[in-house]
């Protein structure tokens, strides 16, 4: 009973409603709750994307609205430089196993312009200086350390400043 | 670790019912022995109680650490993370030894070790952007087989430049000397 009204009163409908009117409803038969037997109904089984598709829900973060924060940008950045140096490693065997010469053969004869070879060492220098410096700083937080807001901004502006200075030690040599 | 509740059995079906032992059944509980006993009589897995159909008020353990239920669900990952984490670990070690001494064997440990850390990680891709629910069911099954397919055709490759060629760490200081 109380619950029934309680409700009645929240929506703003009826809180325009005269008083007198409201006296009414809440001495009205119809206020009071009944309760019966139902069977058990297991709830439908739906996953939470099925969920959010059924109700058209966008997907959330929308990443073309999201501010960008320093967090998600380094987290993302990890896993897209772990793909690229995969696809470096996948690229070279398969290039050993389908290429009728040795690899070291065509290494030895490829002559190369300075502008290629400085833009083809730096997309494999970066990826893999920042995906072992971030790979620390995960295994850092995977033993329970430096999981603060404040540590996790802090590591992140570390990581990127070696990560910077390991890809220019890369490239130098 | 453990809860007792008194369950009706139909709001029970579906979870993992994790047995303690008798004796501590007929300790926490007011039910006799003797109908415990005849409840847990016949079950189909050791350590797991089935909820029997027209009983009502069965006492039912049922265990809610992350241990024993994911054990009950069939599914510990746990170990595979743990793995996962040394494997990284060692590479921090394995990536520059293998380039500061190249040879046969660290070329080998470096292949091995590379291409299952990269086949998790791309695996974990796969899982997270290859879904059921925008690519059918199908789909995300072929692109899965497709990694590993991937990940096994590395390694091959990997372990030609090390046993026909000139090494993979060799390879990588050669690219790098163009």
């Amino acid at each position: 009973m109380a619950f029934c009204c309680s409700r009645l009163l929240a929506s703003t409908h009826l809180k325009s409603t005269p008083s007198i009117l409201l006296r009414g409803l809440y001495t009205s038969p119809r206020c009071l709750a009944t309760m019966k037997v139902m069977p058990y109904k297991p709830p439908a089984k739906e996953g939470h994307d099925e969920r959010n598709m059924r109700l058209n829900r966008p997907l959330s973060p929308h990443l073309l609205i999201y501010s960008p924060q320093l967090t998600s940008m380094l987290s993302i950045t990890h896993r897209m430089t772990g793909l690229a140096l995969t696809a470096y490693m996948t690229g070279i065997a398969l290039g050993a196993l389908m290429l009728p010469q040795p690899l070291s053969a065509y290494l030895a004869a490829a002559s190369l312009s300075s502008g290629t070879i400085f833009v083809g060492k730096f997309i494999m220098a970066f990826p893999f200086a920042y995906h072992f410096t971030n790979g620390v700083r995960h295994l850092v937080w995977d033993m329970g350390k430096a999981l603060t807001i404040k540590e996790v901004y802090s590591t992140g502006y570390v990581m990127l400043g070696i990560s910077a200075v390991i890809t220019l030690l890369l490239m130098g040599i | 670790m453990a809860f007792i509740g008194l369950l009706r059995s139909a709001a029970c079906r579906g979870i993992a019912c994790q047995t303690q032992s008798l004796q501590t059944l007929s300790r926490t509980s007011l039910i006799s022995p003797q109908i415990l006993k005849s409840s847990f009589t016949n079950h189909t897995l050791p350590g797991f109680s089935r909820l029997q159909p027209g009983r009502i008020n069965q006492v039912q353990f049922f265990s809610l650490s992350p241990k024993s239920y994911s054990a009950g669900a069939g599914h510990n990952h746990s170990k595979l993370w743990t793995i996962e984490r040394a494997l990284s670990a060692v590479l921090i070690l394995v990536v520059p030894a293998a380039l500061a001494a190249p040879s046969k064997a660290l070329d080998t440990v470096l292949a091995v070790t590379l291409v299952m850390h990269s086949h998790w990680g791309v695996e974990a891709a796969v899982v997270d952007y290859v879904r059921p629910i925008i690519f059918g069911n199908a789909f995300p099954k072929v692109a899965l087989g497709g990694v590993y397919v991937l990940s096994i055709v590395t390694l091959a490759g990997l372990l030609q430049i090390i046993y026909t060629d000139i090494g993979l760490a060799n390879t990588v200081k050669k690219i790098w000397s163009l």
